[in-house]
């Protein structure tokens, strides 16, 4: 059976943590989408995504620590394994291919 | 800091939850405090809320499966389920005769024995005016300055 190809929220959240480095919580994640897409994202939704992520082994979290601003609440910190890398080439494979041999989205990239 | 009314509540309503999801609690207390915005907050807070975020886990129960008698086993249905106790919901004295069952009985009477109609709306008009000569007799009634009826006026009443 093929390997499920990533959504492009789940796809976004990959390469923001992979942006984002060894300090990949919540609110970076949040931030580089919000950077990236230019518009609000609900730091559940993100959540939700990680965890079906890692449900499906393509991110691994551990728990981090915590700081005042945060309430004593600890960080809950996101690292993307080698299945995970593979997902998003893949992702990335099926994308390009769709998107080559359309003059009008070439034209405006 | 200083926060709104609004965010102040947000805030409660978070720590009152923080415990069901602490890493996505503590990251929008921290971006709550960089941003300082309580309508984020509730945004966000109500988001979660809906996502299912702050969900209580559910704690997986190991099945008792146990040989039963029939009867028993109806009982203790009965007994757990609470199917024996009814409750009238339907805002109505009958019980099953909610709104759309009244509006059908209105219906129904308007057309079979619309007649029938004179004696609802003068039960209504004989209500109305027992309650008002009900609230006019009490009115009458001798009464301190306070609006209560004192000793010396309740002998007064009864000789009267």
């Amino acid at each position: 059976m093929a390997r499920p190809l990533l959504t492009d929220f789940e796809l976004m959240i990959l390469l923001a943590i992979l942006r984002t480095g060894d300090q990949a919580y919540g609110v970076p994640i949040a931030r580089e989408l919000e950077a990236a897409g230019r518009r609000n994202v609900a730091v559940a939704a993100v959540y939700a995504a990680l965890d079906r992520l890692e449900r499906n082994g393509m991110v691994a979290s551990r728990m981090g620590e915590s700081t005042p601003e945060r309430g004593g609440r600890a960080r809950r910190l996101f690292q993307v394994p080698s299945q995970g890398i593979k997902a998003a080439r893949e992702t990335q494979r099926a994308l390009v291919a769709l998107w080559s041999g359309l003059p009008e989205l070439e034209r405006r990239l | 800091m200083k926060t709104s009314h609004s965010a102040h509540l947000a805030l409660a309503v978070l720590n009152r939850l923080a415990c069901r999801n602490e890493p996505l609690a503590g990251d929008l207390l921290e971006e709550f405090q960089a941003r300082q915005s309580g309508l984020w907050l509730w945004g966000q807070l109500l988001l979660a809320l809906l996502m299912g975020s702050f969900r209580q886990p559910r704690v997986p129960v190991a099945l008792n499966l146990t040989p039963i008698d029939p009867v028993v086993a109806a009982w203790l249905a009965e007994r757990r389920l609470g199917m024996t106790k009814k409750v009238n919901l339907t805002g109505t004295p009958i019980e099953g005769v909610g709104g759309l069952s009244a509006v059908i009985l209105g219906f129904l009477l308007s057309t079979v024995v619309p007649d029938i109609w004179w004696f609802v709306v003068g039960g209504i008009v004989c209500g109305a005016a027992f309650g008002t000569a009900m609230v006019l007799a009490r009115s009458k009634r001798p009464m301190g300055a306070d609006g209560q009826i004192h000793n010396g006026q309740l002998k007064d009443l009864f000789a009267a």
